[in-house]
């Protein structure tokens, strides 16, 4: 890096420098290569430990995302609860008690007997 | 290093396969290049051998996890940036020890002076890498004279005169403006010149 326009005071200064690099000691230069060989060995690994989270991470979140449009999507499935399905699940419940069985079988009669009740007192 | 198969995630965890020793090596060869002037310019500024180490150690850590994928053109201000840092980190948590240390030593040393005037005699075991050249002197006179610049006015002396970086890059490197490169480097230069003109 000699360079004419520089005054030789600091021509000299940085040729000093330059000989004090070359003149460091065996144990110096043994800690900075292992040092170096340090920060370089951590460079590959680390990303690829950050890739492997992001692909786990990539995945889980396509499973949910899948799982919730499958159950939105599903024919037939109304939208929103309506107030039909309370009555529904309260007759399931009547047929469901046995004291009430016979009374399923025999709604044919019941109404017919409503309406012959009905007509006599009209 | 060998490579390592994690069963249960599927992952190759590999630091040293035959892509990654490719993939780093121009890194290599940049740290390679450049690590003896980084310890340098750290044991200028810390005097101390092993402090050095550690900073060039974390400055290499630091460089290669933050700016490891850049392009090589911008590695060397970007390392030298990381290495700035490091030192003003240093600075900083030695300042208050060091305001003590003067204090407490200033004392000692007065004690110590008025006892025994041997102990005022300079201390020549620790002459530092320059003075094991064959010009011993001018190579004392110039580490003890940019020892003795101010920190900034020694990064920008040796970022822009020893190490070569332009003016804009020194400022990348010390994080301020060009202009403050300038002023910086215009001072050490003025105070280099006078303590060393002699040993030309």
């Amino acid at each position: 890096m000699n360079r004419p326009d520089r005054e030789p005071w600091l021509e000299r200064s940085l040729a000093l420098l330059d000989q004090s690099v070359d003149a460091i000691d065996a144990s110096t230069l043994s800690r900075l290569a292992r040092a170096r060989q340090h920060a370089l060995a951590r460079r590959p690994a680390q990303r690829r430990v950050w890739i492997g989270f992001g692909a786990i991470g990539v995945a889980a979140a396509l499973v949910l995302a899948f799982g919730i449009a499958r159950q939105v999507a599903k024919p037939g499935m109304p939208a929103a609860p309506v107030a039909a399905a309370g009555t529904q699940a309260d007759g399931d419940d009547i047929a469901a008690d046995d004291d009430n069985a016979e009374l399923v079988e025999d709604l044919d009669f019941y109404a017919w007997l409503d309406a012959r009740q009905t007509d006599d007192r009209g | 290093m060998a490579a390592t198969l994690y069963p249960m995630t599927g992952f190759e965890f590999v630091s040293d396969s035959a892509p990654a020793r490719d993939a780093t090596r121009p890194l290599e060869a940049f740290l390679r290049g450049v690590e003896r002037r980084a310890w340098r310019v750290a044991e200028l500024a810390t005097g101390q051998r092993e402090d050095a180490l550690d900073l060039v150690q974390e400055a290499m850590l630091g460089f290669v996890s933050r700016y490891g994928e850049r392009t090589p053109e911008e590695w060397s201000p970007l390392f030298w940036r990381v290495l700035d840092s490091r030192i003003h980190d240093w600075y900083r948590r030695h300042s208050v020890r060091s305001r003590w240390t003067a204090w407490l030593g200033r004392r000692d040393a007065d004690d110590e002076e008025s006892a025994d005037p041997l102990l005022a005699i300079a201390d020549g075991a620790e002459p530092g890498p320059l003075a094991r050249l064959a010009d011993r002197e001018a190579g004392s006179a110039l580490d003890a004279a940019l020892r003795a610049l101010p920190l900034r006015q020694r990064q920008a002396f040796l970022l822009r005169m020893w190490e070569g970086l332009d003016v804009a890059q020194t400022a990348t490197a010390m994080r301020c403006s060009e202009g403050s490169v300038k002023t910086h480097l215009s001072r050490a230069l003025s105070r280099l010149r006078e303590q060393l003109e002699s040993y030309q």
